[in-house]
This record gives structure tokens, C-alpha cells and sequence, in this order.
């Protein structure tokens, strides 16, 4: 056990050693941030000390990691719809020749038009409950799914598919064993995207029209001038993003095995 | 000897009824291939040389129903081909290996795709084939950890794990350096020495065509023909590396050499 524990300390320490540049810099930032306020006294609610946010954070934990929880929960079924909906598209369009050229227009409409501007819109459809705020994170982080899958699927080398073929592979053989894997990193890349857009396009919900949620109480603080709530709100949106992506970055490790790009990276960051 | 012969061959013979293939491009038709017939013996390894662009890889992308032939007919065994005959392995030019297969379940995707059982003998062959190729070891690892003749290797185990009557190769060995190439042609003589089934190898070398072969199939520049059919029945079997170095061999190699010289395809 203590071994374990050591073992563990060890891995720490030689990470360390590997990215102390990561670790310092930030580190660094953030001192001589807290210094710099001090010695000029910048008023509080233009820009807050580190340490003082750090306070709000710890003194209105409770408050804050409940809304946190709201925002999460809306982040995250808005992900998810966002995945159902979408990969199956990108199956549909992929099979469907037909339907790709018609599908990349409206992509490239639907692209420029700025999804959270439509939140005010949403509220007006859909009132001021959770719906609004799920459909715009689905918005938003819907399309680089979609993107992402279809160019996954159509990755697949015709050689490979000549393989299939000759191996009497059956459509849906074809599909399952040959295609899909084939775009899973590209899909999972797209869900990278999506899952921080996701964040963002929630919290531009909870702006809107909200009675909870961090977007609402960092509109409230604002306006209260509460400059320290406000940004240590802004740090654990961040770092919700942060742990969502690693969350998918991890899932997608367990999921893919083999790829190429993947082991590269950890090669790269090993050394 | 005809029977003795018949009985260790466990591959299906080749026929090509005028086969011709003319492609649709966008600068109107190509013509690929003209009137290629040929009958190819059970358990005979046919090479095919040509020069780049004549249609090697089409014909035998025809020959495995991937593509359809312009005019003629292609026979494997009693069967007319009509659509992608399965019981077929091929090895492409670039080695297809999925990459999120393991060695090992690469080598096996032909049996699972086909349902193939039981599944534990099939193991053991492929277990076999990867250590015939010198792969034991590596049959856990990702494609990505092998080198490109060790990755083509597998395809080749993965085309012969099934045992097929028909073996078609796509210029297997292109992309590897001369010594891998060499000891890999040694390996496959080897290999089907014990397997007999018919082949159909592509390749742009001549001594490697040469080595391989019961007979080497000579095309012409594009459209492709047939310039010449030679017989190597006077190299003898098994063959090892050393066979190189007789004079029958070095006979052969000129001789193909030559009806390229003659066609202006070599200078
Ligand atoms: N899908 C295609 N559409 C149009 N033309 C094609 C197609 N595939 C091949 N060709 C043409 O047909 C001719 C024969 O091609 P093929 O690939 O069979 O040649 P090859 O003998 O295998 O050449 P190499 O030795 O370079 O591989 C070439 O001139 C090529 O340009
Ligand atoms: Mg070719």
C-alpha cells in the first residue's frame, strides 16, 4: 500500500520535473497578479486580488457549487441531446448521398448564424425553465459534433473498404467494424469541441432568462457590483470546462485503442 | 505427376475469357486492359509484370468481382464472377490494417466477418502464420508499434488465415526495402509450398517475379495485353534464395528483360 503510495509520489514528482514550466507559469501569473493589485491599490470591484476571490469562493462555497451543480446538469443534458441527435445525422448524411450536398448549405447558413443570439428568442418559445438554456447549449455544441462525424465516417480509405468487401462484409458488418471505428477520433474530437461550447452556450442561456444556475448569479453579482463573486464564478465555469474535457479526453482513451495520433501525443508528452 | 500435383493443391483455377476494361473519365473513355485471356492452373503461382500504368491492378481488382470487366468473362473454379468473390485473400499494395485491432484480431478479421469456426483453431493458425512470419511477440501489439514490412506481413497473414483457393497480391512487397524484400519472398515461397493455393502476384521486380512464379505473365504498355507467357517449370522446387544464382534463373530474367527491351518499355 505505502509502496503504492510512493509509486504514486514518484509518477508526481517526475511529471513535475517534466512540466514545471505548466505548473510555474500560472503560478507566477497569478502572483504577480495579487502583487500588482496590492501595490496599487486597485479598487475591488474594477479587478480583485487572487486571494480575495479565492475567499468569496471559499465563504459562499455552498451557494456556488449548487449552482454549479444547475449549470452542470444543463450542460450536460445539452451534450448529450446534442450527441443523440447529431451523430445519428451524420450516419443519415454519410448514407445518403443525396442529402450531404443539401446538408453541408444549410451547415454553412447554420454556421454563420450566431447560435447564442438566439437565446432571446428561445426564452420567448420557451419560457424561463430549463428548456431554453438546453436548447441553446445543444445549439452550439451540436454542429462540430455533427462536422466531426461526418468527416469521420468518410475517412475510411477505399481500400479499406475494398477489404470489406471482398471479405463479404455486410452493410451493417461495414459499418460497425469498419467506418465507425474509423471515425471515432475524429467523433470524439467533435465531442472535445462540443462539451465546452456546451458550457458556454448554457451559461448564455442562464443570462438570459434564469432564476439559478452560475450565469444568473454572475449576472447578479455584476450588477451588484460584486466584482470577486463574479470572477470566481468565471473560475469554476473554467474549470467545469476543464474537467468535462478531461472527462471526454479520458473516455476516449478507454474507448480507442491503437490510434496512431493519440500515441504520438503521449510519446510527445512523455518526454 | 499431374495427379500427385492436383491432390497437394488445395486452389481453384483461373480463367479469363477476353477480358477488357475501359474506364469512364472525365476526359472521355480510358481503355485499361485489351482482350486479356489467360487460364491459370489450380495451386499455380502466377507473377505479373508490366510496366506502370498497364493495368495489373485492375486486372486482378476484376478477377476479385471488386470491379466489374468492360467485355469478357472471369471464371474462379466452376463460378462465374459476378460480384466480390469472398473466398479470395488479397493483399493490397498498401497493407489495410485497422488500427484499432490488435495484430492478432487483424489477422483474425476474416473470421469473425465470416463467421468462421471453430474459433479457437483459427486462432492457433493465425498464432502459427504470425510466428511463420516472424511476428510472434508482436500479436498484441497496435499496427502503429510495427514497421511497413511488418505491418504488410500481417496483411498477408490476415489473407491467409482462412486457408483460401485463391491468393491475389497487389504489389505486396513495393514499399519495403531490398532486404526485408528478399527475406520475404523467401518466407512466402515457403509458405505456400505448404498452403498450394492458386496466386495471382503483381510486382514491378523481375527477379522477384522470376523467383515466385510457375509462370510470369508479361503485359504491354497501356492498354494492357498479354506480350508473353513464360514457364519456369525448369527452376526447380522448393526453392530457396541461393536458386538465384543459376544460370536457368538468370535465363529467365533475361528473357523477360528482354521482350520489355523489345516493346521499348526498357532501353
Ligand atoms: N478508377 C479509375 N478511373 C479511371 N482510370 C483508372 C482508374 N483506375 C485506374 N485507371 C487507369 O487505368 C490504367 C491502369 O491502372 P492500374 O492501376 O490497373 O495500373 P497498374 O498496372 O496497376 O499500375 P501500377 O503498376 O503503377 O500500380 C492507368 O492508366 C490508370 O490511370
Ligand atoms: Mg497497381
Amino acid at each position: 500500500m505505502s509502496q503504492r503510495q510512493e509509486n504514486g509520489a514518484g509518477r508526481l514528482w517526475k511529471w513535475l520535473k517534466s512540466n514545471y514550466i505548466t505548473v510555474l507559469l500560472p503560478v507566477i501569473g497569478i502572483l504577480l497578479w495579487e502583487i500588482l493589485v496590492r501595490v496599487f491599490r486597485t479598487p475591488t470591484y474594477l479587478l480583485p486580488a487572487p486571494s480575495v476571490i479565492i475567499g468569496t469562493t471559499l465563504e459562499k462555497i455552498h451557494l456556488l457549487l449548487f449552482q454549479s451543480w444547475v449549470t452542470l446538469y444543463e450542460v450536460l443534458i445539452g451534450f448529450l441531446l446534442g450527441v443523440v441527435v447529431a451523430v445519428p445525422l451524420a450516419v443519415v448524411v454519410v448514407y445518403i448521398p443525396p442529402l450531404e450536398k443539401a446538408f453541408y448549405a444549410f451547415l454553412v447558413s447554420a454556421q454563420a448564424v450566431p447560435k447564442v443570439a438566439l437565446a432571446p428568442i428561445l426564452v420567448a418559445w420557451f419560457g424561463y425553465g430549463l428548456l431554453p438554456k438546453l436548447v441553446v447549449a445543444f445549439l452550439v455544441c451540436f454542429f462540430p459534433i455533427v462536422i466531426n462525424t461526418v468527416i469521420g465516417l468518410q475517412a475510411v480509405s477505399v481500400e479499406m473498404l475494398y477489404l470489406a468487401r471482398s471479405l463479404g462484409a455486410t452493410g451493417s458488418q461495414q459499418f460497425w467494424r469498419f467506418r465507425l471505428p474509423k471515425a471515432l477520433p475524429a467523433i470524439f474530437g467533435g465531442f472535445k469541441v462540443g462539451i465546452t461550447l456546451a458550457v458556454v452556450g448554457a451559461v448564455v442561456g442562464e443570462y438570459v432568462a434564469a432564476g439559478q444556475g452560475l450565469g444568473y448569479w454572475q449576472v447578479v453579482a455584476a450588477s451588484n457590483l460584486d466584482t470577486p463573486m463574479v470572477f470566481s464564478i468565471l473560475v469554476l465555469l473554467s474549470v467545469m470546462g476543464i474537467i468535462l474535457f478531461y472527462l471526454i479526453d479520458g473516455l476516449e482513451g478507454l474507448v480507442i485503442k491503437g490510434d496512431p495520433n493519440r500515441a504520438q501525443r503521449r510519446q510527445a508528452a512523455a518526454r | 505427376m499431374g495427379a500427385v500435383e492436383s491432390k497437394l493443391s488445395s486452389g481453384l483455377p483461373v480463367r479469363l475469357d477476353g477480358v477488357s476494361k475501359t474506364y469512364e473519365t472525365s476526359n472521355g473513355p480510358m481503355r485499361a486492359l485489351e482482350d486479356v485471356s489467360l487460364q491459370v492452373r489450380e495451386g499455380e503461382f502466377l507473377s505479373i509484370v508490366g510496366p506502370s500504368g498497364c493495368g495489373k491492378s485492375t486486372l486482378v481488382m476484376m478477377v476479385s468481382g471488386l470491379l466489374p470487366a468492360t467485355s469478357g468473362q472471369i471464371f474462379v473454379g466452376d463460378e462465374k464472377v459476378q460480384k466480390p468473390y469472398t473466398k479470395l485473400g488479397f493483399v493490397f499494395q498498401q497493407d489495410v490494417l485497422l488500427d484499432w485491432r490488435t495484430v492478432l484480431q487483424n489477422v483474425l478479421l476474416p473470421v469473425e466477418i465470416k463467421h468462421l469456426a471453430p474459433v479457437e483453431l483459427y486462432r492457433q493458425k493465425a498464432l502459427d502464420l504470425l510466428k511463420m512470419s516472424g511476428l510472434s511477440g508482436f500479436e498484441q501489439r497496435y499496427p502503429y508499434e510495427l514497421s511497413g514490412g511488418m505491418r504488410q506481413r500481417v496483411s498477408i497473414c490476415r489473407a491467409l488465415v482462412t486457408s483460401p483457393p485463391l491468393l491475389l497480391m497487389d504489389e505486396p512487397f513495393g514499399a519495403l526495402d531490398a532486404l526485408t524484400r528478399e527475406q520475404m519472398n523467401s518466407d512466402l515461397v515457403q509458405i505456400w509450398q505448404q498452403t498450394r493455393n492458386t496466386v495471382l502476384f503483381i510486382t514491378h521486380n523481375i527477379d522477384e517475379a522470376v523467383f515466385l512464379a510457375d509462370r510470369v505473365l508479361v503485359m504491354s504498355k497501356r492498354p494492357g495485353r498479354i506480350l508473353s507467357l513464360l514457364d519456369l517449370k525448369d527452376i526447380p522446387r522448393p526453392r530457396s534464395l541461393k536458386v538465384k544464382d543459376t544460370p536457368e534463373f538468370q535465363k529467365f530474367v533475361a528473357n523477360v528483360r528482354d521482350t520489355f527491351v523489345n516493346q521499348g518499355i526498357l532501353s
